[in-house]
């Protein structure tokens, strides 16, 4: 099923998307530190938030919205644990 | 919705695509090219916050005129992105700031560092 989008249109974001997930995965590798790595991540969340909104709105469909929704979710949580492991060491502060 | 009608839709939801997409490809090239880890979060969030937005709201507008309903799924990650985004982008620089990840050598200014 196609809407009045062009297929083209939706390939061309794709592939663009698709390009900035690989810059991602080479600061993942790469990155001196952890923080870096945890931003890439978190990059690369959004990034795969985006290419499931473009396949859903390729196959005309609403199905796929809450796994955006639940990446969207993940992706912050997981940034702030790691966040708070680099600031402290410790995942709860206890001693304030 | 035929005609010239249809037309305008599918140009302002294919521009809206490229918009989203050009951000995210532009904020991950500045997080593979900018020299530290201070740099790479002002690139990198931003371009993706503001990308992630507009491919939402095309989204929005395509469902909608497609007829299959007003998607709130949308909506709600707009706003979860726009809260969230930058608050884990503030504690991630706070967290490497105290744990001493060197600023590039070519910073100008370290206010919290006194200089």
């Amino acid at each position: 099923m196609t809407g009045i989008v062009p297929s083209l249109v939706l390939d061309i974001c794709l592939g663009m998307v698709s390009l900035a997930l690989l810059f991602c995965l080479y600061r993942i590798i790469v990155g001196p530190s952890a923080a870096d790595r945890a931003v890439a991540a978190d990059t690369m969340g959004t990034g795969v938030m985006a290419a499931i909104s473009l396949y859903s709105l390729k196959l005309g469909t609403t199905a796929y919205l809450s796994a955006v929704l639940v990446i969207a979710i993940l992706g912050f949580v997981g940034l702030v644990i790691v966040a708070k492991f680099i600031y402290g060491g410790d995942i709860i502060d206890r001693y304030r | 919705m035929t005609g010239i009608g249809s037309v305008l839709l599918a140009v302002a939801i294919s521009f809206l695509l490229f918009l989203g997409s050009i951000f995210i490809l532009v904020g991950s090239i500045g997080l593979v090219r900018f020299p530290d880890i201070y740099c790479r979060l002002h690139a990198a969030t931003k371009g993706a916050t503001l990308g992630m937005m507009s491919i939402m709201i095309a989204s929005i507008i395509f469902f909608y005129t497609a007829g299959l309903g007003f998607s709130s799924r949308n909506i709600l990650v707009i706003v979860f992105i726009m809260l969230t985004n930058p608050v884990g982008a503030h504690m991630i620089a706070k967290a490497s700031y105290h744990y001493d990840v060197e600023l590039w050598a070519g910073s100008i200014s370290d206010e919290w560092g006194g200089q």
